[in-house]
C-alpha cells in the first residue's frame, strides 16, 4: 500500500515541479515576446497565463492519477496480452490531459502581439505532466502501457 | 531605478486653526459705499468678514485694523463702524492708501485680507505687485482677489494720473455698483476657504462679486496616472512600475511599460479625472510638456543608477490637453510616442514630465471692471459722464499678478513619471 502512495505521491511532485520551474520559466520568456496593448498589464496578463497553465497541469495530474487508480484498484488482469487494450484508455486520459489545454487558449485576454505563443506551453506542459507521471509511475501490472515505458521501467 | 524625488511645492491643506487680518482702507474714496440711502452690499459684507473667520476655521481668530497713510488696530467690535460714515473722516488715515505697508506688515503664516476700492497709480500698481511677488508668490503662498459690486454715494478720489476727483452715484443696476475688493494674501487653501466661507456665510446674494486666486496651483491634486486606463497602446505593454523602479511616495504618479526587441515606435494614449481649483485663471486647454529623461546605469549596486540622457529625451515625444465637460475642464488627455530607435541603447529609462498651461488669461470681467486713462480724460471734460463701476488700473495691477506667477513658479496641470524597459 505505502508502495501506491509514494507512486501517487511522484506524480503530485512532477505536476509541483513543472508548475514551478516550468511554468515560471515560460512565463518569464513570453514577457520578452508579449505586446499587451492597452486593456491588460503585461503582469496581469503573465499571472493569468499562470493560472490557466496550472489549472491544465491539475487536470492533467489528474488524468495520470485516476489512470493510477484504475490500474491499481479496477482493471482485473486476467492474460497479461490483455494489458496491451488499456493502452486505449491510457490514451483517452492523454487527450484528455492535452484539451486540458482549452480553457486556457480559449479564455486568454486576446493581446496585441505575441499572445498565442502560450498555446504550445500549454499543450507541452499537460502533455508533460501526464506522460511523464505515468511513464514513470503506473501501476506495476500495467506499466509498459505508456509508449517508450519499456525502456525505462526494467527496474521498478 | 530609485524612485522619484519627493514633490517640491505640494498644495497645503486646511489647517484647523487661523489667524486672519483684515484691514479696512480708511481713505475717503471708500466713505460713499457708506453714504446710500439704504444699507450698501459694503455695509451688509463688514460682519460677514468676521463670521467666515469663525465659522471657516475651528479655532478661527480674527484682527480688525484701518489703513491709509498709516495704520491702527480696531478693537473689540470697533470694525463695525467702517459700515459708518465717519470712519473714513479721520484725517490721520483717509489720505493716501498705502496697502504696500500692510503688506510690509503682513505675517505669511496668517491670512492677511485688505478690503479696498484698489483705486492705484501706475507707480503703486508697479509697488505693490514686486511686493506680493517677493513675499507672497515667490515663496509659493497666494494672492486672492474678491471684487464687488456695491451701492455707492460719493466723491472718488485720485482717479487716474492727474488725481482727478468725481462725484458718482449708482443707480439700482447692480452692474453700476462701485466696486470694492478683498485682496487676501496667505496659502492658497485658505484663501479659497475663505471666499468659499463667504460666499456660504451671505455674500452669494450678491449680484456682482468676481473671485481670482494667483498661484502656483491650477489643482490641488497629486496626478492619479498609475490609475489612468490606457486608451490606446501600440507596441507596448504596460507593467507594474515596482518592477522598474524602487517603492517610494509617488507611486501613484508612474506609470512603467514595456517594449520588445524589433519595435520601432511605441504609443500610448491615456486620460484621467481633473479637477481645476476653483476662481483660479484661465488657460488654454493645451499644455506644454517639461521632459526630464534618465537612462538606468549599472553602478555595482541592484538598483541602477540614474543618469541625465538628452537622447532618451529627444526619443519621446508627449502630447496633452485638458478635455472641458461643461464649461470646465475635468479630464487631463495625455499621449506620449517614443522612437525607439532614437534612443542610444537598450535600457530602463525614467521619464519626468510636468504638464503646464501656457501663458494665463485674465477673466473677461477684468476688462469689463477696469478703467482705462483715455475714459478718465474724457469724463474730465463731461464729468457727468464718469463710470464708478469700474476700477482704475486693475487690468494692470492684476496682469502683472499674473505676470509675476508665470515669471516665478508656472502652474502645474499635471507632474508624472514614465518609465521603460526597452529591449533592442
Amino acid at each position: 500500500m505505502l508502495k501506491h502512495i509514494g507512486f501517487m505521491v511522484g506524480m503530485l511532485v512532477i505536476a509541483l515541479l513543472m508548475f514551478y520551474f516550468a511554468v515560471s520559466f515560460e512565463s518569464q520568456y513570453l514577457e520578452s515576446l508579449v505586446t499587451t496593448g492597452p486593456d491588460i498589464t503585461l503582469d496581469a496578463w503573465r499571472e493569468l497565463f499562470s493560472y490557466w497553465a496550472a489549472i491544465g497541469i491539475i487536470i492533467a495530474i489528474t488524468a495520470a492519477l485516476f489512470w493510477f487508480v484504475l490500474g491499481q484498484w479496477v482493471f482485473t488482469m486476467n492474460r497479461w496480452t490483455s494489458a496491451s487494450n488499456k493502452r486505449t484508455v491510457w490514451l483517452i486520459l492523454g487527450a484528455a490531459a492535452l484539451a486540458a489545454a482549452l480553457p486556457g487558449i480559449l479564455l486568454m485576454p486576446t493581446v496585441q502581439e505575441g499572445g498565442r505563443l502560450a498555446w504550445p506551453f500549454y499543450l507541452i506542459n499537460n502533455l508533460v505532466v501526464f506522460y511523464v507521471s505515468t511513464l514513470l509511475l503506473s501501476p506495476s501490472s500495467f506499466k509498459y502501457i505508456p509508449r517508450g515505458a519499456s525502456l525505462v521501467r526494467q527496474w521498478w | 531605478m530609485p524612485p522619484p524625488p519627493e514633490a517640491t511645492s505640494k498644495f497645503s491643506p486646511l489647517p484647523d486653526t487661523l489667524k486672519v487680518d483684515l484691514y479696512f482702507d480708511a481713505t475717503l474714496s471708500m466713505q460713499g459705499f457708506t453714504q446710500t440711502q439704504t444699507s450698501s452690499t459694503y455695509q451688509q459684507a463688514i460682519p460677514l468678514l468676521e463670521r467666515a473667520v469663525i465659522e471657516g476655521w475651528r479655532g478661527g481668530e480674527a484682527s480688525f485694523f484701518k489703513f491709509g497713510n498709516d495704520t491702527a488696530p480696531l478693537t473689540g467690535r470697533a470694525f463695525l463702524d467702517a459700515a459708518k460714515p465717519q470712519f473714513y473722516s479721520d484725517a490721520k488715515y483717509n489720505k493716501k492708501t498705502f496697502i504696500e505697508r500692510v503688506i510690509d506688515r503682513s505675517q505669511p503664516d496668517h491670512l492677511t485680507v485688505i478690503i479696498t476700492d484698489l483705486f492705484q497709480d501706475n507707480a503703486d500698481v508697479n509697488q505693490l505687485s514686486a511686493k506680493l511677488k517677493d513675499k507672497f508668490i515667490a515663496t509659493g503662498l497666494a494672492v486672492g482677489v474678491l471684487g464687488i459690486r456695491s451701492q455707492y454715494q460719493g466723491t472718488v478720489y485720485d482717479v487716474g494720473s492727474d488725481n482727478y476727483s468725481f462725484g458718482y452715484k449708482s443707480s439700482d443696476k447692480p452692474q453700476t455698483g462701485r466696486p470694492f475688493y478683498l485682496l487676501a494674501f496667505g496659502s492658497h487653501a485658505n484663501i479659497a476657504h475663505y471666499f468659499e466661507t463667504l460666499e456660504r456665510s451671505g455674500m452669494s446674494s450678491f449680484p456682482e462679486r468676481h473671485a481670482l486666486i494667483f498661484s502656483r496651483f491650477i489643482t490641488a491634486h497629486r496626478t492619479p496616472f498609475a490609475a489612468a486606463k490606457l486608451k490606446t497602446a501600440t507596441g507596448i505593454s504596460e507593467i507594474n512600475s515596482t518592477n522598474l523602479v524602487a517603492p517610494g511616495k509617488r507611486q501613484e504618479e508612474i506609470k512603467a511599460f514595456r517594449i520588445i526587441k524589433g519595435k520601432r515606435e511605441a504609443i500610448f494614449i491615456t486620460d484621467w479625472p481633473y479637477e481645476p481649483l476653483a476662481n483660479v485663471l484661465d488657460h488654454s486647454p493645451i499644455l506644454e510638456p517639461e521632459v526630464t529623461c534618465w537612462k538606468g546605469e549599472e553602478a555595482g549596486t541592484r538598483e541602477l543608477s540614474p543618469v541625465e540622457s538628452p537622447a532618451g529625451k529627444a526619443a519621446l515625444h508627449v502630447d496633452a490637453s485638458l478635455l472641458q465637460n461643461e464649461g470646465s475642464f475635468n479630464r487631463l488627455q495625455f499621449q506620449a510616442r517614443l522612437n525607439v530607435n532614437e534612443l542610444p541603447a537598450a535600457g530602463t529609462y525614467g521619464y519626468r514630465i510636468v504638464l503646464r498651461p501656457p501663458n494665463p488669461i485674465l477673466p473677461a470681467w477684468v476688462k469689463d471692471w477696469n478703467m482705462r486713462d483715455g475714459d478718465i480724460k474724457a469724463w474730465h471734460l463731461k464729468s457727468s459722464e464718469f463710470n464708478g463701476a469700474r476700477t482704475y488700473n486693475l487690468e494692470n495691477f492684476l496682469g502683472t499678478l499674473s505676470g509675476a506667477v508665470s515669471s516665478t513658479s508656472r502652474p502645474e496641470a499635471g507632474e508624472l513619471f514614465v518609465y521603460m524597459k526597452v529591449d533592442r
